[in-house]
Formats: C-alpha cells, structure tokens, sequence
C-alpha cells in the first residue's frame, strides 16, 4: 500500500528525459522547476546496459496499447546513449482527468500533461517545415502506481515507500536520513559543526569532513558563488541527487530565518562524529546561511 | 552554567489545550514540580502532542540552555520527552499514544478510549493566570493508581500509598461499584501471576464451585502471596 496523501492533494510523478533531450537538460529541469506547484526532490542520471528492456519496463504499467507504445518509441531504441535523467517531483494540484478514446482511454493529469507539451513543443527535434517531431524528449508519469513501478525499475527497492517513509516518528526528516528513534536537541557553537563535502571530480571522488567556511557553500555567499556553482554541476546527478541550485540557494539565504513558523521544528541534523563535534546530515544550506549571518551558536539535533 | 529556570508547565498545556489527552497520576504539587519529576500522558496523537512540546522546548534551550532528549519506543507507543539542564533531569513528559505497557498487569487497549472519553477538564492557576487541563475522571484516576500499586508493590514498597490513596478515596458505594466494575472488564492478570492457570487446571477436573474457589484460594495464598494479600485486602476494605 502506497502511503500518499489520503485526500489525493498531491501527488508524485516522475519525467524521464531521454537522451535526444540531454542538451537542453538544464533547460528542461528549470521548466519543471519553474512549473506552478511542481516541486523538483531529485534529479540523477541512470545508466542502462539495454535501453530497450529499459523503454519496455517504462512503459510496463501504461494504459495505452503496448503497440502504439512500441511505434512511440522506435526513435529512442535505436539510440545509442544508455543515459537517462531522471526528475522526480510532487506535483501539489493534480488535476486528474479521463483522456482518450476506447483502448487508449486513460487517467492523467492535466498539470503534467500541459507541462509535458510545453518541453516537447520547445525541445522535441523539428520537421523541416519547423513543427514538432513526435520523438519525444520527455516521459512523465501518469500516476503514483506507475511512479511506484518505475523507481523500482531505478533501482529504489522499496519504490515510492523508498521516497514517503518517514525516519522519525515525530519530525518531518529527508527520506535519505536512517531512520532513528532517540534524538537530542541542543545548542552548540557554530564552530563544532562540520560538513561532508565531496573532493575529486564526479567520475573518481571522496567525502572529507570539514569545517563550515571551508564548504563551497559557504564560499558562495561569500563572495565565491562559482565555487558552489562548479561543485554542484560537477556532482549533480550522480552523488548530489536532491535538486539544489544557485537560485534556489540565493532564494533560501533571502531574509532566512531559522526555527521560524511554520518551520519550528526543522532542526539541521546531525550525527556526533566525535565528542562535542557534530557533523551535518541535513541541513548544511541553512547552516552555512546561519554562520554567515554571524550566529555563534545554534541549535541542532544530534540523532543517537 | 547560569540559574536553573522552572519549565513554565502552564505554557506548555495552554499549548496542547486542543488536543485529546489526559495527565495521568497528577502530582498535588502541580503545575509545580520538583527537579526529576516526570508528567504521565495518554493521548490520541502522539506526533501533534510532542511537536507542540518540543517547539515550546525551542526556547528553554535557545534562551537557557537546556537539552532535549527524546527517545521512543514505537512497539509500545511510547515517548520519553526529557527536559536536562546539565546532565540533570530537570522535567519528563511520559507520552503514551494508547496504554502504558506493565508487566504485571494486562489492559484491554479499549481502556484508552475509555480514559479519553470520560476525561475531565480541571481548571488551576489564579486570576488572568489560568489555564485548563484533561484529567482522567475520578474512578479512571483511582483505577490508575491501583495499577501502578499492583504493578509495582513488589519492588517498590512505597507504592503502598497508591493503595492507601484508593482505600482513602473509594468511599461511595455507587462509585466502588463502578470502580469494580471497570477495573474487571477492562484489567487482567498476566506472567506468572496469571490467576487464570488455577482456572482452567481446576475447572478441568470437574470440581464443585465451592471446592473449585477454595482450591483456587489456597493455590493463589501459598504460589502468590502477595497477590492473595492485595486481593484479600481490597475486598476487606470493599466490605466495610
């Protein structure tokens, strides 16, 4: 059983972005970033040594007759790039609707669909008379069943559970955290707080721990911002997979205010990696915001 | 380390005033509290009750420096919500979503709704100062404190006063009756002090009633004598 929202006030969905796509991939997750009550939660690539099994198991739960699925998808089966991006989002209004006729009769949303359209207007390849091939750069998803099936074919075992667990009982934590039942909450100086940053380039790296100024965040707010920027494309997609930009961080750091309603309770947590010295498992944007704005302490949570 | 603050406990219920709970076993000194106590609650909602205690705890430990430890146990629905100032337990709130779990002592989880059902509202404090919490009503407050008596006269012989308090106050004969009544549907016996063993190895030989009660007697007095004691009395103190 899927635990989604009862009242069905928002849903997961998941776009595929194939590889006739990928050079305007910047562009085509901005689109959805930018999309009115989409929510981007992560962005990676996945590697598949047969992109036709790949195609067939995409489409496994359609609605849709399997042999216009197979026509629909001639063009990316004979692509040689075993590359796909992925953008898993929630989409907080769907709009769910019947579409189609007889056999091609179906639920979607008419969220995603026009979203869906938009990219493909821009992005899918031309015709010579200028309009739109039907070789599609993006997939979406039409419901949750089907984003269940397909992180499972990504490789998350446990599917949408994977994304909706929660690892605390009481908080509301990042499904990436373990999950954990006793936890402290206390105040520390900024100064034993650390970070794990990556070092190397995205093909052969490593994690360090580190001290906050020395992090590429906080570099980019002050006064070093491509360091950040150069971090995040050369990790993105593959070790970095939630959906961080420079304008989404510049956003964040715009009038930041720490334990705040409607935000009380989401605490940057913490593992303790030796006495009095805690490093960060979630939350290092808002710490690095935090030391920037001259706090000396803060409060943390430690998990145990 | 600067002075210890008293937890402002009224603060903490104005907040979870909505909310379906009940303070269990409620000290006479409440709101006040002295430094280790620890507050009982049974709730509907575990998750809303400790968020709204946790995010009044932001400010003991922003402004003095106090830690919050919490620690659950999810099998028994259980959250222990520490307060420390130092390495001191300053305040516990005991938050139970349901029944507390004992050892000696089996409640049918239907209790909790019952608990939450017939609460009470108690209003204390003075003037503009007031502010109101759930207690359990008065049979459900002295059916309470005979389980925490029975759950624990063993170790702890000064849980006698739990009793002394039941006796004190089970003065009605309508209520004793109620009291009796509850206490039967929803508690039984389990472990090795399962009074249900005897039942059903005498039952089987066919035994008059008479016969059967006496054996059943004379099993509790000699394999459960503090049982038998505590039941013998109960029902002394009932019949006069």
């Amino acid at each position: 059983m899927l635990k989604t929202n009862k009242q069905n006030d928002f849903q997961y969905c998941i776009f595929i972005l194939w590889s006739n796509g990928f050079k305007n991939a910047p562009e085509i997750v901005d689109i959805i970033r930018n999309y009115p009550e989409i929510e981007v939660q992560k962005v990676f690539l996945y590697q598949t040594d047969n992109i036709k099994k790949f195609i067939d198991q995409v489409y496994a739960k359609d609605d849709i007759p399997k042999i216009h699925i197979r026509k629909k998808t001639r063009y990316i089966k004979r692509s040689k790039n075993p590359n796909v991006a992925v953008v898993l989002a929630v989409n907080h209004r769907p709009e769910e609707i019947l579409r189609g006729r007889g056999e091609f009769r179906h639920i979607e949303c008419q969220r995603i669909k026009d979203l869906k359209d938009k990219i493909r207007n821009q992005f899918n390849p031309k015709k010579t008379d200028g309009t739109r091939t039907e070789e599609h750069v993006i997939h979406a998803t039409d419901s949750e069943h089907q984003v269940d099936h397909l992180l499972k074919v990504l490789g998350y075992k446990e599917g949408l559970e994977h994304f909706t667990k929660t690892p605390n009982q009481i908080l509301s934590v990042p499904h990436h955290i373990k999950s954990f039942s006793h936890f402290v909450i206390k105040k520390v100086p900024i100064d034993s707080v650390y970070c794990h940053i990556l070092i190397g380039n995205r093909n052969s790296f490593s994690t360090e721990i580190m001290p906050l100024e020395n992090s590429p965040h906080y570099k980019f707010l002050t006064g070093e911002p491509e360091t950040y920027v150069k971090y995040i494309r050369e990790f993105s997609g593959i070790n970095i997979t939630d959906d961080y930009s420079p304008e989404k961080f510049n956003k964040l750091a715009e009038d930041f205010s720490y334990l705040t309603p409607p935000n009380e309770l989401n605490y940057i947590i913490t593992d303790e990696f030796q006495l009095n010295k805690y490093v960060i498992r979630n939350g290092l944007h808002r710490a690095v915001i935090l030391k920037n704005q001259g706090y000396k302490e803060i409060l943390i949570l430690v998990k145990e | 380390m600067e002075n210890k603050p008293q937890i402002n406990i009224s603060n903490i219920f104005n907040e979870i005033k909505d909310l379906n709970y009940i303070l269990i076993k409620k000290s006479e000194h409440f709101p006040n509290y002295y430094t280790g106590s620890d507050l009982d609650i049974i709730c509907d909602d575990k998750k809303t009750l400790i968020r709204k205690i946790l995010t009044i705890g932001n400010f003991y430990i922003t402004k003095y420096l106090f830690e919050i430890r919490v620690a659950s146990n999810e099998n028994t629905k259980h959250t222990k919500v520490d307060f420390y100032f130092g390495n001191t337990l300053e305040l516990r709130f005991d938050v139970h979503e349901g029944l507390p779990k004992f050892k000696n002592v089996k409640i049918r989880d239907d209790y909790a709704n019952s608990l939450l059902e017939n609460k009470q509202r108690l209003k204390l404090g003075k003037e503009d100062k007031t502010f109101v919490i759930n207690i359990p009503s008065k049979i459900d407050d002295l059916i309470f404190r005979y389980i925490e008596y029975f759950e624990w006269f063993e170790r702890r012989p000064d849980k006698l006063k739990h009793l002394d308090y039941v006796e004190r106050f089970l003065n009605d004969e309508n209520e004793r009756k109620i009291f009796f009544n509850r206490l039967h549907t929803y508690m039984d016996l389990v472990g090795k002090d399962d009074i249900s063993a005897p039942t059903q190895k005498f039952s089987k030989e066919g035994l008059s009633k008479t016969n059967f009660k006496t054996k059943i007697k004379r099993e509790l007095k000699y394999r459960f004598p503090s049982i038998y004691k505590t039941l013998i009395k109960i029902k002394r103190t009932v019949l006069n």
